[in-house]
């Protein structure tokens, strides 16, 4: 049974990826044989969870991931619009502020099969964007939208928001899309024999298949409601109130036709029920000391 | 027996010499206590430094130097993953592993993938920005921030 559960989503999530590397890349043999590699991608997949393999491929260093994730980074950052805050901005500032805060008291939570710490540390980045968006990529990067903290309320929701991405960062949600991409039979043979034109035009691909993961496909339901649940677990470590991220999505239910946070997410309601089921949701009042220092910080957008 | 509890007790010495570990990056916080919210030790330590551990508590190690036995690290300065080490660990690493994780994403790859994509060069600008002048904030300006927000061990 457990096995079943395991082989229908590996096995689609596999072709999905399969199809957004393969299809893209042209020339050559690979493309020749590109019909019939993503016909195997999915029986690959299949035979792989069976025997218990999938997953057991070579990973990425953690210097490797950094290269990667930055790259991520900066298609990102163009397909948010392209415009950031100086990261010595007030409120950027503070965005690192709460940002490390939580990637801290994430670390002190990690478990075995979590990614170690960024080799660099975490980034956050301010992107200048009207989206109600963030996002958690390969190496610590985390970009959030000027949006995104015009919708929060407190320094509690934007804590809320900044330990949901680096859940996905530190639980290897991230990565898992690219590492499932060569983990398949035929490009690992493709990357082990091809010239390096052929590996850079797949590390190409992987670069776009990041980005399009983590901003537009998202990491599916159970990821994100594992993140969810995870990012309560922060914010309580922090001290902050680890109901602020069930609040926040409580209140922008419905949003998600307008892209961004919510486009990529199971429905809001499901997340706040989980949470809900999660724990506790005790609802406890913010110090004025924070909640004042969250209005000054945040002036400069208004 | 005088000499069994001897060789258990020179085991233990040499179990306990031998419990050192390798910084693994740069940016490492050393604190006076095991927690990172809390006071932070004067010393620090770089990527590549061995340290040799007194005590492990949870996922911290009290480090004989620096800071004379007064100093903790968090786990999180020495995990790593070398290339070719598996996902989820449970089985060795083939050579094919090895070879393939070789292939990965490196610096060099990054620079060539900038080079045919000019039209991100102000992207990649601000990421560059945030990577040289945007490091996690520092200890003493951490536990300021915490404090004024009644967080961490100020709550």
């Amino acid at each position: 049974m457990r096995r079943a559960w395991l082989v229908a989503p590996l096995a689609g999530a596999c072709i999905a990826v399969g199809c957004a590397s393969l299809n893209d890349l042209s020339g050559g043999a690979l493309g020749d044989r590109a019909a019939e590699n993503v016909r195997k991608v999915g029986e690959n997949a299949v035979d792989s969870a069976a025997r218990g393999d999938l997953g057991k491929s070579a990973t990425f260093s953690m210097e490797q991931e950094f290269h990667l994730g930055k790259t991520i980074a900066a298609n990102v950052v163009a397909r948010l619009g392209g415009r950031a805050l100086p990261p010595e901005h007030e409120v950027a500032r503070y965005v690192r502020n709460i940002g490390t805060a939580v990637a801290l008291a994430a670390a002190e939570q990690r478990v075995e099969s979590d990614r170690p710490y960024p080799l660099n540390g975490y980034r956050f980045l301010l992107v200048d964007s009207l989206q109600i968006n963030a996002v958690g990529m390969p190496g610590g990067f985390v970009a959030v939208t000027t949006g995104a903290l015009r919708a929060a309320r407190s320094e509690d929701e934007v804590a809320a928001i900044l330990a949901h991405e680096v859940a996905h960062v530190q639980r290897g949600h991230a990565m898992r899309p690219v590492e499932r991409a060569r983990e398949q039979e035929h490009l690992t043979e493709t990357l082990l024999a091809g010239t390096d034109d052929v590996v850079h035009a797949f590390f190409g691909k992987v670069v776009t298949l990041g980005a399009d993961f983590v901003l537009d496909k998202g990491f599916g339901k159970a990821d994100e409601l594992e993140a969810d649940a995870f990012a309560a677990r922060v914010l309580e470590g922090v001290g902050y109130d680890r109901a602020a991220l069930a609040r926040f999505l409580g209140r922008l239910e419905g949003k998600s036709a307008q892209g961004g946070f919510f486009s990529r997410h199971p429905p809001a309601a499901d997340r706040v029920a989980a949470l809900r089921d999660g724990g506790r949701v005790v609802v406890s009042s913010i110090p004025s000391q924070r909640a004042s220092r969250f209005e000054a910080r945040l002036r400069p957008l208004q | 027996m005088g000499k069994r509890l001897a060789v258990v007790a020179l085991l233990l010495v040499a179990a306990g010499a031998s419990d050192v570990v390798v910084v693994k990056r740069e940016g490492v916080r050393v604190m006076k206590g095991p927690r990172f919210f809390g006071e932070a030790c004067t010393a620090d330590v770089s990527a590549g430094q061995q340290l040799r551990v007194l005590e492990r508590r949870g996922g911290w190690a009290r480090l004989a130097s620096p800071g004379d036995g007064k100093c903790w690290v968090h786990e999180s300065a020495w995990l790593d993953r070398e290339s070719g080490e598996l996902v989820r660990g449970g089985a060795s690493s083939s050579q094919r592993d090895v070879e393939l994780a070789a292939r990965g994403f490196s610096e060099a790859e990054e620079g060539r993938y900038r080079a045919e994509n000019p039209d991100l060069s102000l992207q990649f600008a601000v990421v560059d920005e945030y990577v040289r002048r945007a490091p996690e904030t520092a200890p003493p300006e951490l536990g300021q921030f915490l404090a004024e927000g009644h967080l961490g061990g100020a709550r």
